[in-house]
C-alpha cells in the first residue's frame, strides 16, 4: 500500500503544475517568463512519474529516502519559483523597461535569457534559474525523460530582481547592468589563463600567514579567501560594467541602494565587499572614462552655458561628486577588512592588484554597446531641456525635420542630472511638492523608453523594408 | 558566505547519492542498466571533485579549477557532517587513500560489477549513505528557510 508521503509528494507536483499553468496565462512583457512556466508544469509531470515508479516497489529505507528529496525539492525549490513568474507579470514590472534591458543583457551574454521581476525585499538580485534546476533534474530523471524536458543544452535564464515597490522609479533601475554583469565573473577567470594565477596564489599567501594552523583550518582558510576573492572581483566586474554602459548614472543609482544594503565598510554576510570599496572602483571607473575629472572631482566636458536653462545643473552635480570624493577617500573598509582575518585580508590584497585586468575585461566586454562621454555631453543636455519642459526625454528634435534617437543611457542621464539639480532642492521649498514632481519625473523617463523603443522597432521596420526594396530594384 | 545548511547542491548531489546507494543495494547484476551506469558515473564524477577539492589540492597537478567554490563547499559540507571523514581528514594522506579507494570501487562497479569485493561495495554504500542523508537533513534545514528575497514574517515557529 502506498504510504502517505508518497501520495502527499504526488498531490504537491500536480499543485505546483497546476498553478504553473495558471501562472502560463498571465501578460507577460516578454516570452521568457511564460517558457518557463511551462517548464515547471512539464518538470512536475515527470517528478509525478518518478513518484508513482516508485510508489510500485516495496518500502525501504532506499525508496523513502528518494520520496523525500523529490518532496522536499518540490516544496524548497520548485514551489518558489513560482514566484518569479508572477513578479514578472506585465503589471508588476516596469514593461516598458523589460525589452530594452533584455537586449542589453542579450548582447553582454550571447545565449542566455532573463525575466525581470519584482521582489519584496529591497535589494536587486540577478538568480541563475533554469540551468541550475537541470543540473539538479539531471540526478533525478531518467535519460529519456531529461532529454524531453531539455531537449538541448538548458540555457541560462537569469531573473534579475528589483525592489518592489520601486517599480515605477526607472532611474533606479539603472541598477540592472550591474545585475547583468555578475555571471561576468566565470567568464573572466576563463578568458586569460593569467587571470586565473592570483586564485592559485591565494594558497601560499594563506600558508605564509597562517603558520601554525592545522590543515583543516588551513583548508577553510583557503577556501574562505577563495569565496572573498572571486565575490569581490565578481562585483568589480559588475560596477564596472555598468559604469561602462550608463556613465556617471551607474554611481547615482548604485549610490540610492548600496547604502542600504550593509556597513560601508564591513564585508556582508552574503560577502559583499564593502560599499565604499565599491564606489571608490566606480568612481575611478569615471575618471579614467573621462566623465569626471580626477583633479577637481567635477563632471568634465559638460557645458552649462550652451543650454541656458540648464544653468546651475554642473555645479549640483559637480558637489554631488565632490562628497561622493570625500566618502571613498576614508580607508575605513581596508581597517574593517584586515580585522576580518587572514583569509578577507590576503583575498582583499590580491583583489586590488588584480583591478587593471578587471577593468580591462569589463571594458572589452561592452565596447559594442558602450556609453561614452562625447554622447553624454552631446545628448543629455538636449534631454535635459525637454525634462525642463515637462517633455519625455526620448530623443532630440532641433527641428521638425531634424529629429533624432538617443541612447538608453542618455535618456536616464538626463533623469539622474534632473532629480540631483532640480528635483533635490524642490524638497527643501516643499516636501508634498518634491514628491509630486518626482512621480512626474518617473512617467517622464518611463514613457520616454517606451517611445524609444517603439521609434527603435520602428526604425528596424523601416530599414529592413527600405533594403528589401533596394534588392527588387 | 553559503550556509553549511544551505548547499547549492544539496538537490543534485542527494538525488544522485540516493539513487546510487538504492541502485548498490539492489541484488546485483552481471550487466548495469544505461541509466543505472550514468548514476554511477556522477558519483565517480562526485568524488573526484571531493578528492580534487580545493582543501587540501591532493591532485597529482593541481589546477585553479580546484578552486571552484562548489567544490569547497561540498567538501566542507562532508568534512562537517561526517564525523567518520572528519576524524579521517586529521591526517591528509588517512583521507586522500580512504576516497581514493571509493572511487577505485566505483570504477570496478563501472567496469566490472562482478569483480568488486562486497567489503569494499559495503564501504562505498556506507560513505555514501552517510552523504545522503547529510544532505537530506540539510534539504530538511534549507526547507524551513525564508527565500533572501521574501521579508522575513514578524513571527514564525
Amino acid at each position: 500500500m502506498t504510504d502517505h508521503a508518497t501520495a502527499s509528494t504526488f498531490l504537491k507536483a500536480e499543485q505546483i503544475r497546476a498553478q504553473a499553468e495558471h501562472l502560463y496565462l498571465l501578460p507577460f512583457p516578454s516570452s521568457c517568463p511564460r517558457k518557463f512556466a511551462s517548464l515547471l508544469s512539464q518538470a512536475c509531470e515527470k517528478l509525478k512519474s518518478v513518484v508513482i515508479g516508485l510508489s510500485k516497489r516495496p518500502g525501504t529505507a532506499d525508496v523513502d529516502r528518494q520520496i523525500s528529496f523529490i518532496s522536499l525539492f518540490l516544496v524548497d525549490r520548485l514551489a518558489p519559483t513560482l514566484r518569479f513568474i508572477e513578479g514578472a507579470s506585465s503589471e508588476n514590472t516596469p514593461a516598458s523597461l523589460v525589452g530594452p534591458l533584455e537586449k542589453i543583457g542579450k548582447m553582454l551574454l550571447p545565449g542566455a535569457e532573463f525575466l525581470v521581476r519584482r521582489q519584496w525585499r529591497y535589494n536587486y538580485r540577478v538568480q541563475e534559474l533554469r540551468q541550475g534546476l537541470g543540473e539538479e533534474l539531471k540526478g533525478l530523471l531518467s535519460r529519456h525523460d531529461f532529454k524531453d524536458l531539455f531537449p538541448d543544452e538548458p540555457q541560462k535564464l537569469y531573473s534579475i530582481s528589483f525592489p518592489s515597490f520601486e517599480r515605477d522609479s526607472a532611474l533606479l533601475h539603472v541598477n540592472f547592468a550591474h545585475e547583468i554583469g555578475h555571471p561576468m565573473e566565470e567568464r573572466y577567470l576563463a578568458a586569460d589563463p593569467r587571470n586565473q594565477e592570483p586564485l592559485a596564489e591565494l594558497r601560499t599567501e594563506i600558508e605564509k600567514e597562517d603558520t601554525g594552523a592545522d590543515v583543516v583550518k588551513r583548508a577553510k582558510d583557503i577556501g574562505a579567501a577563495t569565496s572573498y576573492w572571486r565575490a569581490a572581483v565578481e562585483e568589480l566586474i559588475s560596477d564596472t560594467i555598468s559604469t561602462w554602459v550608463f556613465g556617471p548614472s551607474a554611481l547615482f543609482a548604485l549610490s540610492e541602494v548600496v547604502t542600504l544594503s550593509h556597513s560601508a565598510d564591513e564585508i556582508s554576510k552574503d560577502l559583499h565587499p564593502p560599499w565604499r570599496f565599491r564606489l571608490r572602483n566606480m568612481l575611478s571607473v569615471l575618471e579614467e572614462q573621462g566623465f569626471v575629472d580626477p583633479a577637481s572631482h567635477e563632471l568634465q566636458g559638460w557645458r552649462d552655458n550652451a543650454h541656458s536653462s540648464l544653468s546651475g545643473v554642473k555645479s549640483s552635480v559637480d558637489n554631488w561628486l565632490k562628497h561622493m570624493s570625500r566618502v571613498v577617500e576614508q580607508n575605513t573598509d581596508w581597517d574593517a577588512i584586515r580585522r576580518e582575518g587572514i583569509a578577507a585580508k590576503c583575498a582583499y590584497e590580491s583583489v586590488s592588484r588584480v583591478t587593471g585586468s578587471v577593468r580591462t575585461f569589463a571594458a572589452q566586454t561592452v565596447a559594442d554597446t558602450a556609453y561614452t562621454r562625447d554622447l553624454f555631453s552631446e545628448e543629455v543636455p538636449w534631454l535635459l531641456e525637454r525634462l525642463f519642459c515637462d517633455l519625455p526625454p526620448n530623443q532630440i528634435e532641433r527641428s521638425l525635420w531634424d529629429v533624432r534617437q538617443v541612447k538608453l543611457a542618455s535618456i536616464l542621464s538626463s533623469g539622474w542630472l534632473y532629480k540631483l539639480a532640480k528635483l533635490h532642492p524642490e524638497f527643501d521649498a516643499d516636501a508634498e511638492r518634491y514628491v509630486e514632481r518626482a512621480f512626474v519625473l518617473n512617467r517622464l523617463i518611463l514613457k520616454a523608453l517606451e517611445l524609444s523603443v517603439v521609434a527603435g522597432e520602428f526604425m528596424e521596420r523601416d530599414g529592413e523594408s527600405a533594403r528589401g526594396a533596394a534588392k527588387q530594384e | 558566505m553559503t550556509s553549511l545548511t544551505t548547499i547549492p547542491t544539496v538537490y543534485k548531489y542527494g538525488f544522485l547519492t540516493s539513487r546510487a546507494v538504492d541502485l548498490l543495494n539492489q541484488p546485483q547484476a552481471h550487466q548495469i542498466a544505461i541509466e543505472d551506469r550514468d548514476v554511477l558515473e556522477a558519483c565517480k564524477d562526485l568524488v573526484e571533485k571531493i578528492i580534487r577539492g580545493e582543501a587540501f589540492l591532493v591532485g597529482p597537478n593541481p589546477e585553479v579549477s580546484n578552486l571552484r567554490p562548489d567544490d569547497v563547499e561540498t567538501f566542507n559540507f562532508l568534512l562537517s557532517s561526517d564525523s567518520q571523514l572528519l576524524q579521517l581528514a586529521k591526517v591528509e594522506e588517512d583521507l586522500r587513500s580512504y576516497l581514493d579507494a571509493i572511487l577505485r570501487t566505483l570504477e570496478g562497479l563501472l567496469r566490472d560489477p562482478e569483480g568488486v569485493a562486497n567489503s569494499e561495495r559495503q564501504r562505498t554504500v556506507d560513505f555514501l549513505t552517510r552523504t545522503a542523508d547529510a544532505l537530506l537533513a540539510s534539504a530538511k534545514e534549507s526547507a524551513r528557510h525564508y527565500p533572501t528575497d521574501e521579508s522575513m514574517p514578524a513571527a514564525h515557529d
